[in-house]
């Protein structure tokens, strides 16, 4: 079992890199020095530096270094004179200047590069370090063996080369020297199934512009084939980076930080990820891990994504919809751009259908190293899976030699409930009968990145000597069935569910439900046994149940999705014909028709489905369209700073926490922020109180007191921030109406009109039903809400879908708003008869008859 | 059960009792060999025209369906096989279903008339759908129409035609009954169990059952589409 000595994701950030340079410092004098030349060994490295690499000075790239150079001059001007003044390094820099072997040279370093302009004699590196921002940094003599990396023929390289210049002693990219972290971590990663076929992938990648790469998770795909790609593709030469998308969050920081391990640098330079909220990257990324969906928005203002010279799509058997129209996108671009390479990863055995869908690109598969897995199922159907998957876990810590657990839940909730059940139980089998510690880890997606970073702590110690072993045991999403790969699992426990979104177009309603999982997900649960050595996978079902209850793969999210932001940014994209775009599982046509219709609602498109203004506007937010309308048009309901808190809070998840043993005072304290006109008010009462001076007193104890989510508010606060910076670049103002105005909340309640006029629903008679607005759905307050008012209509931000159909988050609207601000959606004359149409008529007359009275009287 | 996604902390929820350990839960080893070999089949099995699987059955020697397109299931290729298997049989074949006209009794004047009633060739000819449901007047509609896409094609998106015709559905689960259990509201107690009503809801089921019978009427009678379909006017 191999584990990391260094997985705690902080510990390699700037700060922590001071106490590494001087240790690699006086290290270094040790050495004899004789091949290495080169200030490489400078302690001063806020970020590692590129000259070593110039071992071979020619001429042919002088235009492109000084071209470069002024580029990035401009680029980089704001943030250097920022950084310059906050950073100790750099201010320690400007007291020794003199440019000696192991001194500081500023030049060295590229924040101050700009100060010294006059191109240096010995330009021209073939090698010169950037990504298309940065500029070769130090043309130093550099003869170290870094050389090798320079010497690569691009695209002709060999996996000896690359082991050459691997070996070290100096990190090929940064120029840095390497630690011996880097050498031990080095050795396991060579023990991995895909160094074997490290020549095999180099010379397809070569050959062809597409390659579907297969492999068992834990091969070391999403780790190390970027790598590979890296010495070969060397996109630093080329000013460009190499992409390698995820579709999962946590995977792409998890998997950044590992490979930053891996390679030796500080997270966030050579190697940095990128997810929506967070941009973990610098100029001297060469290296992105980022989220799919990310991609997609840079394919949307790039749309030749002509900064990559290679395109990893990994996990392309999770089949999201940003992948998938990534898949179709991609087919587009390689047309027009012979120089990007792509290569296609998954886990799955069923890659022929994303060979063939590339057009019969090469495929490479890499047998797996795992082991064998006995599967056992149950007798019977279990009543409760929940409680059936807590007893399998403690039976199997009760009576199974040593060996992780991995238990398969379905959502966050659930998950950390039974986290908190294991816990208890397992400390009763200590105490009573004398079991082994286990310590019990929640894994899924919303989780803060330092405890995400704990499942792959070792097991327990046994908590005496000579004790029984101890154990961990992860209770995770499925973003542990392939995204994330955790040694040292030996049992699974496979319940058979999941959380999968569904879409319904006819009633326009999208929802996460719990659903069986497909054969092939179960199969790839099972197979997370078998890692490290023989393992077990019990499923929690029977084997008739496998074979007949279960569908053979999951159904890709491009099916069971609302597609009008997709369609939003394929329109950006430039891609109109939605009829034959190539996506390898094409929609529902009546799904594609929804979307285009409520964008051409939301007045993103015309009438002829042409983007419009608005809708180039709203692709450039993150959000979904309704939201990034809302957002767009707030200014004119004189708002636009409430209701950006409010499009940030209604991006993060539940700010309200009701814990069911404090449940009475959680709605008491809900009720001191309420707000008699609905549910968005009362979000924004709690931001505004959260930003108040006294929560930030001591925010975590106030949130507590209050009982709201501090993550959720913390993360609120980042997307706002991150989103009112879109809005300035987009010159979109930032206005509110002073407090005191009696219009204060009635704007904001407009404001919400103008994305949220699809989701309305209107009061049935006396009833408490609501019908919703077209669809005709009949709907009840969900039970959290604060709405005390009886209001005939309701503007609604969720529509949650069990056997009762619930409303969450409303907000009281009157029908006038709606007509005067979605006038087209709300045309009485396309309303079939019901009690909505004479609802409409009914205000339609009373405004009339207002505006009549009026006329009399002037 | 109505809040289910609601009270999200854990730590002051009721312990689970030590009656975890009571109930063992059984496992069997797995019928099929242990690993790995589980490999995700794809469905080979050519589809079979009604018109072959018709002929299949009235020719016992069995009408061979090889040279079967199997990835069109909408153009049938009639028997052709069954008049390699009958080539003794003369006279006039029929064009559609590919069967000696005269197989059965003799060549009158009725004869055609009697063939075309036949199974056989009904079974062979191409059906004529109606049109889809969906709405002539969407916006949506509109704009796949301009770029080719036909509702009553029969054809999904994509390049080839080969997308989903129909959205997928969705199936509501809110309990946490395991895989392949019967949930309790499946097992309907046998004999309908009768229900009392106040006149409350009785009026409104009334009033339910009259909006939907309301609803199809419009959706039948005041479609253009539908009307000219179904009087060709
Ligand atoms: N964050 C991490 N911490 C420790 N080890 C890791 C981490 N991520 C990956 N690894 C190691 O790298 C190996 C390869 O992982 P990965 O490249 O993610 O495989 P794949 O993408 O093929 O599933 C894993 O088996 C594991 O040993
Ligand atoms: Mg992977
Ligand atoms: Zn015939």
């Amino acid at each position: 079992m191999d584990r990391r000595p260094d997985l705690q994701g902080q510990g390699r950030f700037k700060r922590r890199k001071m106490e590494d340079t001087d240790s690699r410092n006086s290290a270094e004098s040790d050495d004899d020095g004789g091949v290495k030349v080169g200030n490489f060994a400078q302690p001063t490295e806020v970020k590692p530096k590129k000259e070593d690499l110039d071992a071979r000075p020619s001429r042919h790239t002088e235009g492109i270094d000084q071209l470069v150079e002024k580029t990035s001059k401009r680029k980089r001007k704001k943030e250097e004179d920022a950084e310059e003044a906050s950073d100790p390094y750099i201010a320690r820099q400007h007291e020794e200047p003199v440019p000696k072997k192991k001194e500081l040279d500023p030049r060295a370093n590229p924040y101050l590069a700009h100060r010294y302009e006059e191109p240096a004699e010995d330009e021209g590196s073939y090698n010169g370090y950037s990504n298309g921002y940065g500029r070769p940094t130090n043309r130093m003599n550099g003869v170290s063996n870094a050389s090798s990396l320079a010497r690569f023929p691009r695209h002709k390289s060999t996996a000896a080369m690359a082991k050459n210049a691997e070996d070290g002693p100096n990190n090929p990219f940064s120029g840095q020297p390497l630690s011996s972290q880097y050498f031990s971590i080095l050795k396991t990663r060579r023990n991995l199934p895909v160094h074997q076929q490290r020549d095999e992938f180099l010379q397809m990648y070569q050959k062809s512009q597409f390659l579907v790469f297969v492999g068992e998770t834990g091969s070391g795909k999403t780790t190390q084939i970027p790598q590979f790609v890296l010495f070969d593709d060397q996109p630093h030469i080329q000013r460009k980076l190499v992409a390698c998308t995820q579709p999962r969050r946590v995977a792409a920081m998890s998997v950044a930080q590992r490979v930053a391990n891996e390679m030796d640098v500080t997270l966030g330079d050579e190697v940095g990820y990128n997810i929506r909220f967070e941009d973990v990257t610098s100029q001297k990324t060469i290296l992105k891990y980022m989220t799919d969906g990310m991609l997609l928005r840079e394919a949307m203002n790039d749309n030749n994504l002509n900064r990559y010279s290679t395109i990893i799509l990994d996990e392309a058997h999770e089949r999201t919809l940003a992948t998938d129209t990534l898949m179709g996108l991609l087919k587009e671009v390689a047309q027009r751009r012979p120089d990007l390479k792509i290569v296609i990863m998954s886990a799955t055995l069923d890659a022929q259908k994303f060979q063939s869908y590339f057009n019969d690109a090469p495929l490479l598969a890499v047998p797996g190293r795992t082991h064998p897995v006995e599967i056992f199922y149950t007798p019977e159907p279990e009543r409760d899976y929940v409680e059936a998957s807590l007893r399998t876990v403690l039976q199997i810590h009760a009576s199974e030699p040593e060996g992780d657990i991995l238990l398969f839940l379905t959502g966050e909730e659930e998950i950390e409930d039974a986290c908190r059940k294991i816990r208890l139980e397992a400390d009763e089998m200590i105490r009573e009968a004398d079991a082994g510690p286990l310590t019990v880890y929640p894994l899924y997606g919303t989780l803060p990145p330092n405890q995400q970073q704990k499942i792959f702590d070792p097991a327990p110690p046994p908590s005496k000597k000579g004790g029984r072993p101890g154990r961990k045991c992860i209770v995770s999403t499925n973003i542990a069935e392939t995204s994330l790969t955790i040694d040292g699992i030996v049992y699974v426990v496979d319940p058979g569910f999941s959380k999968q979104k569904i879409y319904n177009p006819r009633i326009r309603v999208e929802s996460l439900l719990i659903s069986p999982i497909s054969r092939a997900s179960a199969q790839q649960r099972a197979g997370r046994a078998g890692r490290t050595r023989p393992g077990k996978c019990f499923r929690l079902y029977t084997e008739g149940a496998f074979k007949k209850e279960l569908i053979e793969t999951t159904h890709p999210e491009v099916l069971r999705s609302n597609l009008s932001s997709t369609v939003l940014d394929l329109k950006k994209l430039g891609i109109d014909d939605l009829v034959h775009f190539d996506l390898m599982d094409p929609p529902a046509p009546e799904t594609l028709m929804r979307a285009l219709e409520e964008l051409n609602y939301l007045a993103c498109l015309d009438d002829e489905g042409n983007l419009t203004a608005l809708g180039k506007l709203a692709s450039e937010f993150p959000l979904d369209p309704t939201l990034a309308v809302m957002l767009i048009s707030s200014p004119e309901f004189y708002c636009s700073n409430e209701v950006l808190s409010l499009t940030a809070l209604l991006s993060v998840p539940q700010v309200f926490v009701r814990p069911a043993s404090a449940r009475k005072r959680a709605d008491e304290m809900k009720s001191l922020f309420a707000h008699p006109d609905g549910d968005h008010l009362t979000m924004l009462n709690v931001y505004h109180a959260f930003k108040g001076p006294e929560a930030q007193a001591n925010p975590k104890q106030w949130c507590h007191d209050h009982f709201v989510s501090l993550r959720a508010l913390q993360s609120a606060d980042n997307v706002r921030q991150q989103l009112k910076r879109i809005m300035e670049t987009h010159e979109i103002e930032l206005v509110s109406a002073p407090f005191e105005d009696k219009n204060y909340y009635t704007n904001i309640r407009r404001a919400l009109v103008a994305g949220f006029f699809m989701q309305v629903a209107m009061k049935e008679g006396n009833s408490k039903t609501y019908v919703t607005v077209k669809d005709n759905q009949n709907v009840i307050l969900h039970p959290s809400t604060v709405l005390q008012t009886e209001s005939d209509w309701l503007l609604y931000n969720e529509f949650v879908l069990t056997t009762k159909n619930y409303i969450r988050t409303v907000t009281t609207v009157k029908p006038e708003w709606l007509m005067d601000i979605a006038p087209t959606y709300y045309d009485i004359t396309e309303f079939g008869k019901g009690p909505v149409k004479s609802a409409l008529q009914r205000t339609i007359d009373k405004v009339r008859r207002k505006e009549a009275t009026k006329g009399r009287k002037r | 059960m109505s809040d289910k996604e609601d009270c999200s902390p854990w730590e002051q929820q009721r312990t689970f009792g030590a009656g975890v350990k009571r109930r063992r839960i059984d496992f069997v080893a797995a019928a099929a060999a242990p690993t790995q070999a589980i490999q995700l089949a794809r469905r080979t099995t050519p589809s079979i025209s009604p018109g072959d699987r018709y002929l299949n059955i009235v020719f016992k020697n069995g009408a061979s369906t090889e040279d079967h397109d199997s990835t069109s299931t909408e153009v049938f290729k009639p028997g052709r096989s069954a008049t390699q298997l009958q080539p003794d049989l003369k006279g006039p074949f029929c064009e559609i279903c590919n069967l000696p006209i005269d197989a059965i009794g003799d060549p009158t004047s009725t004869v055609s008339t009697n063939h075309e009633s036949t199974i056989a060739h009904m079974v062979c000819l191409t059906h004529s759908h109606p049109p889809s449901h969906l709405d002539r007047s969407r916006q949506g509609l509109k704009y796949l129409s301009s770029y080719g896409w036909d509702p009553d094609s029969r054809q999904g998106l994509g390049a080839t035609g080969k997308g989903v015709r129909a959205p997928i559905k969705a199936k509501v689960k809110n309990d946490t009954v395991g895989l392949g259990a019967k949930t309790k509201g499946n097992k309907k107690p046998q004999g309908a169990k009768v229900e009392r009503m106040d006149a409350k809801q009785v009026r409104k089921m009334d009033m339910e059952d009259r909006r939907k019978r309301e609803r199809l009427r419009e959706m039948f009678y005041r479609n253009d589409d539908v009307e000219k379909y179904l009087g060709g006017g």
